[in-house]
């Protein structure tokens, strides 16, 4: 403690003297050697110490006799007498955030995984470099984290007995929109799902999200509630599902799931790895061995090659062309070609309702078998009332008319519950589909193209455009710019697909990716299968 | 509801018990004839019978007036192609409460239930 920067004062005689810091936090005692030992030392102290002003405590009093006690003689006494109680700050309000644990991690981990495979997620750290999360994705309800009140400061007391002032803590002036609810007790509720923006003191919910770069090992996989804007492209083997998901570069082997629209605007080479579950729109450059199931539309500007692909909607593009593959369209579809002249496997199932064909497939011969079955019971209930009415029945025929009414009574509630169930079903499947293929410039020859249960390969090229229809026979036939040209069947090989014969019957499967169809000559054995597989893709 | 169905034909034994679960009788006893139904009545003690008429061992008639004559009291409906008035009167007054002439159907059989059981229920 510097001397020239503390106050002296209760100088007795000069002898006896207490110097206190300009901060007022200690109080010292300095007593010259030539008073140590005198029998009025005692009193000359304490009236310097009361003098000075410092409080007069049993601490401060303690201090004093334990100094003059360990006092030497002949030695100068220096002896801190009197220490301030520094006051407490408190501290100030914070934000604890419950997103930055593992344990959410690990949600959002389990959340991504869960549609993706059926692996169980826990609290472990990712076993994949694939599975690490960078963007805090959270779900309406999700509780995000709490604002933690100020701890309250505690006044200190000066070596005089004055309060020394404790800053008031503050309040966390964390500011957050309408995405995030603060309740009352501080919990931060996540009102909608998102991505989460922490900057400095605000805090909200962003439904879009944007990467700036690629999706790769940078990002992790992304499952997000809200739209993605992808600046670049999307790596090999990533997920991403959101909304609406737009990629400006190239979609390489990877895994899309777009709950709403997929904008490929930089193309997707699948390498036959890539997949698009995707709910309406799938807009894309091009498609190049991608497998996918398209809830809405397709439009696309080059080419889809080589793609297995259900389209519950329409296809639609100006110049582009379906080279190889399987497609299935519910719609209408207009595109510039179909195949290739160098022949490549091309095959377009056109009216296809891939959501309820199945269905109705498995529905409608069980009508018709319960409807063949009462028949059979009616006839065989007329010849017995025939008998009763000529009055030769016997009572076996009887018992057996009373087991005939039984029989059909059950029959009817069976039917009853069946018939309206496929009429209601082969209904809807009438009002989804669309039978209306438009080739602007080429459909080429060994291209496929399936209609219901028949199959047309196409011997020659037909230059475009052209325009495959329905006709009032529910015939398809074949329109080009002079006129029409007859009915499909006429103009192609043609085939029909056995169905009974399929082991696929399921609703809402992905096509199998087989090789397509061929046809019953010598070198293409029929393979009725994969041709119904691909037919009703599902 | 303990209901007994005696009929030596199982058909119509299944007939029956389809009727009577979808009215929402569970608990039911099949026998193949009289002497069959006398051997079991005891223990199960119906509280509903249907009985046929023509059955081997002992016929329906017979076995209705053996289970009046030891006491039985719950309700029986008579399921038989015996048609004839004259077999009716006889039927009812061996003890028969009610009548379905083969053939029938489900819902005549079910409505002749309900009936012998409410005017069962009134007496």
């Amino acid at each position: 403690m510097p001397a020239d920067t503390a106050s002296q004062s209760g100088d007795v005689a000069g002898r006896a003297r207490v110097r206190v810091t300009p901060d007022k936090l200690t109080a010292k005692l300095l007593v010259d050697a030539d008073l140590i030992g005198d029998p009025h030392a005692g009193a000359l102290i304490q009236g310097a110490v009361a003098e000075s002003g410092i409080e007069l405590t049993e601490d401060v009093r303690d201090r004093m006799d334990l100094a003059l006690f360990e006092a030497k003689p002949g030695e100068n006494l220096e002896a801190v007498i009197a220490e301030a109680t520094p006051a407490k700050p408190g501290s100030s309000g914070r934000v604890e955030w419950d997103v930055d644990s593992p344990e959410f991690q690990a949600l959002q981990r389990s959340r991504l995984n869960s549609d993706i495979d059926d692996e169980p997620s826990d609290a472990e750290p990712p076993k994949s470099h694939y599975d690490r999360v960078h963007f805090i994705m959270v779900e309406p309800g999700d509780v995000l984290g709490r604002v933690l009140p100020p701890e309250p400061a505690e006044d200190g007391r000066d070596v005089f007995g004055e309060a020394i002032d404790a800053p008031e803590p503050i309040e966390h002036a964390l500011t957050h929109d309408d995405s995030i609810l603060r309740k009352a007790d501080g919990t931060l509720i996540a009102q909608q799902g998102g991505v989460l923006h922490r900057n400095g003191d605000h805090a909200c919910i962003d439904l879009k999200l944007e990467v700036s770069d690629y999706i790769d090992f940078s990002t992790g996989n992304i499952d997000f509630a809200g739209d993605i804007t992808v600046k670049r492209g999307v790596r090999d083997r990533f997920t991403v599902r959101a909304n609406n998901i737009e990629v400006h570069g190239l979609i390489e082997a990877a895994t899309m799931i777009a709950r709403d629209g997929l904008s490929a605007l930089g193309g997707f080479a699948g390498r036959e790895r890539g997949s698009a579950r995707v709910g309406r729109v799938l807009e894309a450059k091009y498609l190049d061995n991608v497998e996918g199931d398209i809830g809405g539309g397709l439009e696309f500007e080059r080419e889809i090659i080589n793609c297995d692909l259900v389209v519950h909607g329409s296809i639609r593009s100006n110049n582009g062309a379906i080279v190889g593959g399987r497609i299935v369209v519910t719609g209408a579809c207009r595109v510039a070609q179909v195949g290739s002249s160098g022949g490549a496997k091309t095959v377009l199932a056109i009216g296809c309702v891939p959501r309820f064909d199945p269905l109705a497939r498995k529905l409608r011969p069980i009508v018709e078998n319960l409807l063949a079955e009462r028949r059979h019971l009616n006839d065989e209930k007329e010849q017995i009332d025939e008998l009763i009415t000529a009055a030769r029945a016997t009572p076996t025929d009887r018992e057996r008319l009373t087991a005939l009414s039984f029989e059909m009574s059950s029959l009817d509630r069976l039917i009853q519950r069946a018939q309206p169930s496929l009429e209601g079903l082969e209904k809807t499947i009438a009002e989804c589909r669309v039978v209306d293929l438009m080739i602007e410039r080429r459909l080429h020859g060994d291209a496929v193209i399936m209609f219901g249960d028949e199959q047309y390969r196409v011997l020659d090229a037909f230059k475009g455009p052209i325009r495959i229809a329905l006709n009032d026979e529910g015939q398809l036939t074949l329109e080009d710019a002079i006129g029409p040209r007859g009915t499909f069947e006429d103009l192609c090989e043609a085939g029909h697909l056995d169905r009974r014969a399929t082991p696929r019957d399921e609703i809402d499967l992905p096509p199998e990716r087989v090789e397509p169809p061929m046809f019953d000559d010598a070198e293409n054995a029929p393979t009725s299968s994969p041709m119904e597989a691909h037919a009703c893709a599902s | 509801m303990r209901v007994m169905l005696i009929d030596d034909s199982k058909t119509m034994r299944n007939i029956q018990k389809g009727i009577l679960t979808q009215l929402g009788h569970t608990e039911i006893e099949e026998a193949a004839d009289g002497l069959d139904a006398l051997s079991k009545v005891k223990a199960f003690d119906p509280e509903l019978l249907l009985v046929d008429w023509n059955m081997p061992n002992m016929d329906g008639l017979t076995f209705v007036k053996q289970y009046r004559s030891q006491g039985g009291v719950s309700p029986i409906i008579m399921v038989t192609t015996e048609a004839e008035k004259i077999r009716v009167v006889e039927a009812i007054k061996a003890g028969v409460n009610n009548y379905v002439v083969k053939p029938f159907t489900p819902d005549v059989l079910s409505g002749r239930i309900d009936e012998t059981l409410s005017r069962a229920a009134a007496a």
